[in-house]
């Protein structure tokens, strides 16, 4: 991973030598990425952009000290995450899930984030209506939170398992429970939206 | 089939949804699915989870932060290599995206301005705070002292502004460079009729008169007190940015003063400071009632008349840029000696506000140092252009401006119609600028 020139990791050590010129590249890449995962975990787009901001000035602030050893990513949502930890720990944070987010932006959905590549997922937009949208939005939010972080950092962020067991800090295996029960209690909310849309599921 | 069962399945099968297993296991799995209709229509069931995900919304972050945090980005690697140029540079450019803020999203959004006011508000607090300091040391620190305390206390910056604001001018010099400056630092040279000239560009809005108000009836309270007032809080704060912004030089005091919340008011905080330069000296003419005073059309009229709503440029960076300028010069002894005077005197005319002066020295700094013309630079001298009517020149610096710092370019594009709006009208003065107070 740390090969690649482009790499979370060789820009972070270019940067770290003085090119800020990498940082910015970095920054586009993961911004939008970061910015959601925090959305999805304080639920209000004024705090989630304070955080955002939070967030990469305690990457500038370590950059210093950075090693090409740690991931780059791992070392971000880890920041990312405490600042959401310490958000909700001081005030029980409303999950105001996005009511307000346009669900005609479902195209941009599609996209996705800069670092999520290989979704292996095939997306049939046809079949998936603004109603099922704003099904997945409301059970997406309705998750407990740490069953949601980690289904928004494996679905919504792509990062492998492992990664997300570094970031939350436990085990993989818990990780991975954890996102089971997450898929199932989605997979419920899906299944009673099928029954009441009934007759197009089966 | 035999070497892997449903209980194998269910172990992998999140690696296999996420694409998370070796090519064999994958074979493996398949092969499983094809014989077990249970594990299939399990399978087939997560499936639609994550197709029904896919279709979760992704938000665009606010497109300010980029350059703010570019600017970070920019200080704190400055502090390891060849810092003082870049740390002072780069202190202006962290301000240049609160006017954008304010401009962009007035009310609702006020609390997303406040960190970067705050900042501003413990400037201004900062220098009378310390009597200590000689006045042109304080004019110093004003500008370094920003920029150490956004550097190294981003996060602080929005949590308790006011409380760690009483320190940064004491802290900041701890670094033997920063004293090393601090020593050097001649006084600033602005004469003060700079003040005068600099003036007239704040024209008191309704925010800056209601904010007047509310400061009148809380001047008694402790500024904790008034920390605690959060709407009152976050209008003096958007009064500070909409200040900083349409000025091209607020003497730090006439806001300090405004800020202290400890009586006196504005002219009481001067008075405070022992040995004040000659810019500051002139403050007292404005009282809290006279807000206009500031717009002194006898002095100025040409640059009272020309005043120009808050620009989501410059202004303050510009401001600050100046208020570094003899650190530069100190700084850069090996450099081409006479384009970093008129880089000094550059920043110097801008920051007192003579336009003519500043589109000159800007003309020569340009010519033969370029590269030390920072995007603060480039961008008050823009606004001079405009004030002076040139147009097309302004237009040329905002491009060249956008193409080299190109996370800048929607201000440019926001400049640059506002410049053609101007083009349209080139007589129409600013509606805040006609009707002084």
């Amino acid at each position: 991973m740390s090969t690649d020139d482009d790499s979370d990791e060789a820009l972070m050590m270019r940067y770290r030598g003085g090119e800020v010129r990498a940082f910015e590249v970095l920054l586009q890449r993961h911004r939008k990425p970061v910015y959601n995962f925090l959305l999805r975990s304080v639920g209000e787009p004024a705090q989630a952009e304070d955080l955002l901001q939070e967030t990469f000035l305690r990457i500038i602030k370590g950059s210093a000290t950075y090693e090409q050893q740690a991931k780059f990513t791992t070392w971000l949502y880890t920041i990312a995450r405490n600042l959401c930890v310490d958000a909700s720990r001081r005030r029980k944070h409303r999950r105001a899930q996005s009511l307000d987010a346009p669900l005609d932006r479902e195209e941009g959905g599609a996209t996705l984030l800069d670092v999520t590549v290989d979704r292996k997922a095939v997306v049939d937009r046809a079949v998936i209506g603004k109603q099922l949208g704003e099904r997945i939005e409301q059970a997406v939010g309705a998750l407990v939170e740490e069953q949601r972080e980690v289904f928004v950092m494996r679905e919504v962020l792509n990062l492998p398992f492992k990664e997300i067991a570094d970031i939350v800090g436990c085990p993989e295996n818990t990780v991975k429970s954890r996102m089971r029960y997450a898929l199932e209690k989605l997979r419920e909310a899906l299944d009673e939206y099928r029954d009441l849309a009934a007759g197009v599921g089966r | 089939m035999s070497a892997f069962d449903c209980r194998a399945l269910d172990e992998r099968l999140l690696d296999f949804l996420y694409g998370e297993l070796l090519p064999q296991e994958v074979a493996e799995l398949e092969a499983h699915l094809a014989g077990c209709a249970r594990c299939a229509a399990e399978v087939a069931s997560f499936r639609r989870v994550r197709q029904a995900a896919s279709a979760l919304t992704v938000e665009e972050p606010r497109p300010d932060s980029l350059a703010r945090l570019l600017a970070e980005a920019t200080a704190a690697v400055s502090t390891a290599g060849t810092p003082k140029l870049r740390l002072v540079a780069a202190a202006p450019a962290v301000e240049v995206s609160a006017p954008r803020l304010a401009a962009a999203a007035p009310v609702p959004r006020a609390e997303a301005i406040e960190p970067i006011a705050h900042a501003a508000v413990a400037r201004r607090r900062a220098w009378w705070s310390r009597p200590a300091w000689a006045a042109a040391a304080s004019f110093v620190v004003v500008g370094l002292g920003t920029a150490w305390f956004l550097r190294v206390n981003p996060v602080a910056v929005r949590s308790s502004a006011p409380a760690i604001a009483e320190q940064a001018p004491m802290e900041a010099p701890s670094g033997a460079r920063d004293e090393a400056l601090l020593a050097q630092a001649p006084a600033p040279a602005t004469p003060p009729q700079a003040t005068a000239a600099a003036a007239p560009t704040s024209a008191p809005t309704e925010l800056d008169k209601h904010v007047y108000r509310e400061r009148e009836r809380a001047d008694s309270d402790s500024f904790v007190a008034k920390k605690r007032h959060e709407p009152l809080q976050r209008r003096l704060a958007k009064g500070a940015v909409s200040r900083a912004v349409s000025s091209m030089d607020l003497p730090d005091d006439s806001f300090g003063g405004l800020e202290s919340g400890r009586g006196g008011g504005a002219g009481g905080s001067i008075g405070r400071a022992p040995a004040a330069p000659p810019r500051l000296a002139s403050a007292p003419a404005r009282e809290p009632s006279g807000h206009g005073a500031w717009l002194d059309e006898d002095e100025n009229p040409q640059l009272a008349r020309s005043v120009l709503p808050p620009s989501p440029l410059a202004g303050a960076p510009a401001a600050k840029a100046a208020s570094a300028a003899p650190k530069k010069k100190i700084k850069s002894s090996a450099a081409s000696e006479g384009a970093i005077d008129d880089l000094a005197k550059l920043r110097e005319a801008l920051a007192a506000g003579r336009c003519t002066d500043a589109a000159d020295a800007y003309r020569s700094v340009r010519t033969h140092a370029p590269d030390r013309l920072g995007a603060a630079e480039r961008e008050g001298v823009a606004r001079c252009l405009v004030r002076l009517g040139r147009y097309d020149e302004a237009e040329h610096e905002l491009r060249a401006l956008a193409d080299k710092t190109p996370s800048l370019r929607d201000e440019v594009d926001h400049q640059i119609a506002d410049i053609n709006a101007r083009r349209q009208r080139p007589q129409a003065a600013p509606a805040e600028a006609a009707a002084p107070h």
